[in-house]
């Protein structure tokens, strides 16, 4: 199947005063049609910065993307059209929510407001049947008494029930693609629960490709099929979610799944050290100086991003050495 | 000390500043000395003359030497700009520091007089002050100070409400600290960046409220010389001798500029997180 | 058995909910109502909840940050409520707070040897020589490199943050720690570097934990025993493996099913509750949790099921629980 979203060769820099620092290198992903695609890593590790890039959002300057297309729908490359052609597509067929439910809502104003001004830019509807489509979405997101909700505003709202407000918002034009930059994080886990349910769901009701970033391993078990993990600003590793959890390849990897401190194992396992700045970025391997499995050539040179099982990507010198002995 | 130069180093826009309240302190300090002829002496043969070789900015209506007045005027506008703001800044720190840190009726007494204070216009309220304790430079700075006191009472008080809620305070308490050391250690030092800021934009409004008040002749007393003195003498000549004019108005939009960007350069020095 | 450090009885926090120009009290936001607990010296009790459960105020009252407005606390078998506030101050030496928050919770105009050595000048007149060796022992412990003591907080990172939160809290040596949350700011592979250091300083130091998280996973490895709150009050409290293994109240019981998996194909029975946690300024009547129980009966409405040990050291307020 054509994917609805695909990634070659991003590279995202930083310009600082005189020297341009990389930030974000090498990302390549493919997101199918009605897929949970999720990107882990740690703050730091360039996935904001990489679903900014998807939505023509990022902070231009001093960030640039200086190499890669992102293809959409197969044949739009994001980075090459105009800021009102992409406009268009924003909100439209691509949208976004993100981990403050709050400051992503404008307090001035009724979530009717909020909600209406999308289908005004994106629709041509009378008032009659926007507001219709208003009342159907919030119940779709699991909202009692929409009519009632409509003339509130988001203050007078509980947390979990502003991020429903915020998906009701991205999904009220129908969009191929849903970005959710760590959806659930400022909420507790009963109304997390809650809202991974709902994003589920809707996945199934609009066919909608979701891709899903976060801090957090236990969300990505819950929802995502296939899962990137990134890493100062690279894609380390790249496969399907049970092979990720239960075949994981690269050490850094191995690392986040152990620190999680979950179920799983009974000691507590923490990754040394921390992730680089950007201005100390190792030269080689970007992990060689928290690796437990370090090797000589990993400081020196960067390893390739290699398929190291069907459909498993992994960007690491143990595999490529394993791979050249067998050539 | 060493690190703060080093960083006021790679800031050009401080370094203007710097340098240009460094030239009107040393105006100010080393006045008498500079200047080619006396402040008050009247050459009546050259009167109303524009800039020349003898008389760089020219003279008077009187002969005297406008070169000569602009700098001794330099020491009196600084004398009054930071006397002035010495007065309205201490009364206000320890004001906005009471109110904002116990938020009780102390707090509520002093923000309504504060109120009343504000609800004058600057200039009025100094007029008022100074024509009660009788027109001279000191009253001035007493009533300039007043005249400040309430906005340096705000910007602080403001400042401490802020603090006061961030968990350093809390962890302090929680630490055992005794009040007043939380006041002095904890509180003060995070509040004195917008305080320094407030300053140095009111040692501007000081040297501007001064000029106004000699303007409308309630500041320092002919024949000596403040630069709103000169403004207001020049008033008749402006058309015939402009340089009258133009040469106080000068220094004073000047040294005003330079206080604001050594005010806002200040600002970012003395905040560790830009270092 | 060893003996009791800390015992509290009966706590309560109203905060007074003011409304009008003249400020009348329109109500309160019982923000802890009527909790009792008791930790023993050495050990680790948690505390778990949502937010807006009052687990934060219950953490701040206990070391009267804020102060309680019944109830007592009896650290030592001595009510500290009726402490004055010098007593209060000597006291505060055996019992401190680690903050949530890494990045509000340092002042930051102080350099890190100034953070750790002024709880020391505050409750002992030292030189400074020996102020300057407590320091330096204590960040050797915490493993911040000595170099970095003349540096200010914010060019620390996230984690390296929290342990001069910790070496602060620690340099007097107290007895009690009140851990509100602190790793919740922190990345995962960090959370369990401060989780561990937080374990190996309660051996070295015979320190005894009150930790607050609402994150249920967190607070598996480090407790020995975890009460859940909600709406205030505690509803359940146990050893960390009987809460964990056999939850008796429904209210645990959809907390843990709702925490994510760690394995994409194990496929949890998940309780979805549902609505929002009510407002404390209204608390239901009956048990406050009735609205949200997927097992409420009649009686779960009006009557306010008591804190009672239906097992060996198993404490649960429902009635649907058989004693």
């Amino acid at each position: 199947m054509a994917p609805i979203l695909q990634i070659k060769d991003l590279q995202i820099d930083v310009k600082m005063d005189e020297e341009v620092l990389n930030v974000v290198k090498n990302i390549n992903l493919e997101i199918g049609k009605r897929e949970i695609y999720g990107i882990v890593g740690e703050s730091g590790s360039g996935k904001s910065l990489t679903s900014l890039a998807i939505m023509g959002l990022l902070a231009s300057p001093p960030l640039q993307v200086s190499k890669g297309e992102i293809f959409f729908e197969e044949d739009k490359d994001l980075l090459k059209l105009s800021s009102r052609e992409l406009r268009k597509i924003r909100g439209n067929k691509i949208s976004m929510i993100f981990q403050e439910p709050m400051s992503a809502l404008d307090p001035l104003f009724t979530i009717e407001d909020q909600l209406m001004e999308s289908l005004k830019f994106h629709t041509k509807l009378s008032k009659k049947e926007m507001k219709r489509a208003c009342v159907k979405i919030i119940e779709k997101v699991g909202i009692p008494r929409p009519e009632q909700i409509m003339k509130e505003y988001p203050h007078q709202l509980s947390g979990g029930m502003r991020q429903r407000i915020m998906i009701a918002i991205a999904m009220l034009c129908n969009p191929k693609l849903l970005i959710a930059d760590e959806p659930t994080t400022a909420l507790d886990v009963t109304i997390q629960a809650q809202i991974l349910d709902l994003m589920k769901e809707l996945r199934d009701d609009f066919e909608t490709s979701i891709l899903m970033i976060t801090h957090d391993l236990g969300v990505i078990a819950e929802t995502c099929q296939r899962v990137a993990v990134m890493y100062a600003g690279e894609i380390v590793e790249e496969t399907d979610v049970v092979s990720l959890f239960h075949r994981p390849k690269h050490p850094y990897t191995k690392g986040l799944l152990k620190s999680m401190v979950g179920d799983r194992s009974d000691a507590l396992y923490s990754i040394p050290g921390k992730v680089p700045s950007v201005e100390q970025m190792p030269k080689g391997c970007r992990f060689v100086t928290r690796c437990p499995e370090a090797m000589d050539i990993c400081e020196k040179v960067s390893p390739d991003d290699l398929e190291v099982a069907d459909n498993h990507r992994c960007k690491c010198w143990l595999y490529q050495k394993e791979m050249a002995n067998h050539v | 000390m060493k690190e703060i130069i080093a960083r006021l180093k790679k800031d050009k826009v401080g370094i203007v500043g710097v340098i240009g309240v460094g030239l009107v302190l040393v105006l100010g300090l080393f006045g008498p000395w500079l200047s080619p002829h006396d402040s008050t002496e009247m050459y009546k043969e050259h009167m109303l003359e524009g800039p020349s070789a003898t008389y760089w900015f020219g003279t008077d209506e009187f002969g005297r030497d406008i070169f000569s007045r602009v700098v001794e005027g330099a020491r009196v506008s600084l004398y009054v700009g930071l006397i002035s703001v010495g007065i309205g800044a201490s009364l206000g720190f320890v004001f906005g520091l009471i109110a904002g840190f116990f938020q009780n009726w102390i707090d509520n007494l002093i923000m309504r007089i504060m109120d009343i204070l504000f609800a004058f216009p600057d200039i009025l309220l100094a007029l008022t002050i100074v024509a009660v304790l009788g027109p001279n430079l000191e009253n001035t700075m007493i009533a300039i100070g007043i005249v400040f006191t309430p906005v340096f009472t705000r910007t602080v008080r403001a400042a401490v409400i802020a603090v006061k809620e961030m968990e350093f305070i809390t962890s302090a308490k929680a630490i055992g600290v005794k009040t007043h050391k939380v006041i002095f250690r904890h509180v003060s030092p995070n509040v004195l960046a917008p305080f320094i800021v407030q300053s140095t934009l009111a040692l501007s409004g000081a040297i501007l409220t001064e000029a106004a008040l000699s303007f409308l002749g309630l500041g320092i007393q002919p024949p000596n010389p403040s630069w709103g003195a000169m403004l207001n003498e020049s008033r008749q000549y402006m058309e015939i001798a402009p340089w009258i004019a133009i040469f106080p108005a000068l220094f004073i939009i000047v040294t005003i500029f330079c206080f604001n960007l050594l005010g806002d350069s200040l600002r970012d020095l003395l905040d560790p997180k830009l270092k | 058995m060893s003996e009791t450090l800390l015992k509290v009885e009966a706590l309560e926090k109203f905060f007074p909910v003011k409304a009008g120009i003249f400020k009348r009290t329109k109500g309160y936001v019982k923000a802890v109502n009527d909790v009792s607990f008791e930790v023993k010296a050495k050990e680790t009790l948690s505390l778990v909840g949502e937010s807006g459960c009052g687990k934060s105020t219950l953490g701040r009252s206990i070391l009267r940050i804020l102060e309680p407005t019944g109830g007592k606390v009896l650290f030592n078998d001595k009510n500290i409520l009726d402490y004055s506030k010098q007593d209060l101050r000597k006291m505060r030496r055996d019992m401190q707070l680690v903050f949530q928050d890494p990045y509000s919770s340092l002042n930051p105009r102080m350099t890190v040897r100034e953070l750790v050595s002024e709880p020391l000048y505050t409750h002992f007149s030292i030189s400074k020589m020996e102020a300057d060796q407590r320091v330096d022992e204590i960040l050797e412990k915490v493993g911040l490199p000595l170099e970095h003591s003349k540096r200010y907080p914010h060019q620390f990172s996230g984690g390296q943050r929290q342990r001069i939160s910790i070496a602060r809290a620690l340099v007097l040596k107290p007895k009690l720690v009140v851990a509100d949350e602190p790793v919740s700011a922190l990345d995962v592979s960090i959370q369990a570097q401060i989780l561990k250091l937080l374990v190996d300083l309660q051996e070295e130091f015979d320190l005894t934990y009150l930790f607050i998280s609402h994150d249920l996973n967190v607070v598996k490895h480090i407790s020995d025993r975890v009460g859940v709150m909600y709406l205030g009050k505690i509803m359940e409290l146990a050893d960390t493996e009987a809460l964990y293994e056999e939850p008796l109240h429904p209210y645990t019981k959809a907390l843990l099913s709702a925490v994510p998996t760690s394995d994409p194909l194990v496929k949890k029975e998940r309780i979805i509750l549902k609505g929002d946690v009510p407002s404390p300024t209204d608390p239901p009547s009956g048990c406050p949790f009735h609205q949200r129980c997927p097992l409420a009966e009649e009686k779960c409405q009006n009557v306010l099921p008591e804190f009672v040990q239906v097992r060996p050291k198993h404490w649960v307020a429902c009635h649907l629980v058989e004693q």
